[in-house]
């Protein structure tokens, strides 16, 4: 695809289990606070992992009318919220741009799992006649970025991408794909996810992808330190206003970051289970350079996929020496602080990578106490560090075996 | 034995409890589609709200024609008493 357009990051939109709107998110970081305690919404006494990364104090009536929330399931809420948040920021109102020069492009990794786990229960008790009609408009995954145009009224380019922990990653490509093309000036991007739920937990238990760490939640969440045993799981939702660069300049708005390019690849490997030498990783992160132009010695940052397993952590670290050789560029996790946000995640981390581009400080690996010599990194360990650099990366992989890289540029 | 009253009761509490609609639009003259701003599916979750309630049931064409908050009360009261 032609490239041609250069793309702006102009606004940012976190709503995580380490704060909502950009201070609070950006001041956890910088803190090296943890989002993760123990699962409040329902009871997980049966549960072998009573921990997670939940979003506080969320109430969707602060942000959208109720006679409107209600036609939307939560991960549609957080997003919705997420995206107020991020054209607030960007200093844009609905209203201002040409609503068909504005895209939204929201990824979910398991959509309204949580609707679809009530309703299911209302069928086996209740019968086929009671269960909702809503359900299956409120439940599927391109809920959120439909239900955002409705309610915002931007009628450009709108799609969801579904690459489990890798979806707000694809999101973003995607959007830059759209602008790249011409077909939007603005695109919304990024993911959401609220699957802290009964089901969803238990699946993730008995897959024994989760830390069990329960008596000591704060310290679960610990990428690439050799005790690392799994991931938390968190909630959440992050948009970014991506925007043609010349647009961006001529209404005035503040150029947060530049995107230099993206890389896309897939292990071909396993469902599951990384590539044990992070092939498909090294692959994506190659390509993302390529199409940006660059060259590994450019990169002065990389914002890791890093979830806190012992596999997934130590193929990633593999993939990162492959690509940048024996001295990589200070590589950080901070799913170490806001927990595995899932189809959110991409996103989350990429906001993260945008503040740290402008403000030159890194993001920790927080829980950071013994190095693993799998992972032989520079995590920046356990606390923020500042750093003058230009380029920077950040990777998501997700089950399937995706992987998405988003290279971007400090603002010039 | 419920009366008319009570089911548009029953109806006013679901669509100012779950459906969010504004208590003081919720009259019997409303017209359901264009003063409440419902659509078929919001219809539906109402019906099926009062259906259980009273363990009545509604079929689809019976509701092709309701319009209003008075017609939807008229069909259901008449199911009620039909079933009492």
């Amino acid at each position: 695809m032609p490239k041609g357009r250069q793309i702006a990051v102009t606004g940012i939109g976190p709503v995580t289990p380490i704060g909502t709107g950009v201070q609070p998110f950006w001041e956890s970081m910088r803190e090296g606070r943890s989002g993760v305690g123990p699962v409040t919404r329902f009871d997980t006494e049966r549960y072998p992992v009573k921990i997670g990364a939940e979003i506080g104090e969320f109430n969707i009536d602060d942000y959208l009318e109720p006679r409107r929330a209600r036609r939307m399931g939560r991960f549609t809420h957080l997003a919705y919220a997420a995206t107020k948040l991020a054209l607030d920021h960007a200093e844009l109102k609905p209203s201002d741009p040409d609503p068909a020069r504005v895209g939204i492009v929201i990824g979910s990794g398991i959509g309204g799992i949580a609707l679809t786990e009530e309703e299911h229960e209302v069928l086996l008790t209740k019968g086929p006649r009671s269960v909702s009609p809503e359900l299956i408009a409120k439940m599927i995954p391109n809920a959120a970025a439909g239900s955002i145009a409705i309610e915002l009224g931007f009628s450009g380019p709108n799609d969801c991408t579904v690459t489990a922990c890798a979806s707000s990653g694809h999101a973003m490509a995607r959007a830059i794909d759209i602008i790249r093309s011409g077909a939007a000036d603005i695109v919304l991007a990024g993911g959401t996810e609220a699957a802290i739920t009964p089901l969803s937990l238990a699946a993730f238990c008995t897959a024994r992808a989760l830390s069990r760490r329960n008596d000591d939640p704060e310290h679960a969440s610990r990428p690439f330190d050799a005790g690392r045993d799994g991931f938390v799981l968190g909630e959440g939702s992050t948009i970014v206003v991506l925007e043609a660069m010349e647009v961006a300049r001529a209404r005035g708005a503040k150029v947060l970051a530049e995107v230099l390019g993206y890389g896309l690849s897939s292990d071909a490997y396993h469902i599951v289970m990384p590539h044990p030498e992070g092939a498909g990783a090294s692959a994506c992160m190659i390509s993302a350079l390529s199409d940006a132009e660059i060259t590994p010695a450019d990169v002065g940052y990389i914002s890791a996929h890093g979830t806190s397993t012992k596999l997934g952590d130590s193929a990633e670290a593999a993939a990162i020496h492959k690509v940048f050789g024996d001295a990589p560029p200070p590589t950080s996790a901070t799913k170490s602080m806001t927990g595995h946000l899932l189809g959110a995640a991409g996103s989350t981390a990429l906001a993260a990578t945008v503040l740290a581009l402008e403000e030159q400080v890194l993001p920790p690996t927080i829980n950071y106490e013994e190095p693993d010599p799998d992972c032989d990194l520079d995590v920046v360990p356990n606390k923020a560090r500042n750093h003058r650099f230009d380029v920077a990366i950040s990777n998501s992989f997700g089950f399937g075996g995706h992987n998405a890289t988003i290279v971007l540029a400090k603002s010039a | 034995m419920a009366d008319r009253e009570e089911v548009f009761s029953a109806l006013k509490e679901v669509l100012v409890d779950r459906l969010k609609v504004e208590e003081g639009s919720v009259t019997e003259d409303a017209n359901l589609f264009e003063d409440l701003g419902l659509d078929s599916i919001d219809l539906t979750t109402v019906v099926m709200a009062v259906e259980e309630r009273y363990g009545i049931e509604v079929s689809d064409d019976e509701l092709e024609n309701v319009t209003t908050l008075r017609e939807a009360t008229e069909l259901l009261s008449g199911k009620v008493a039909a079933n009492a």
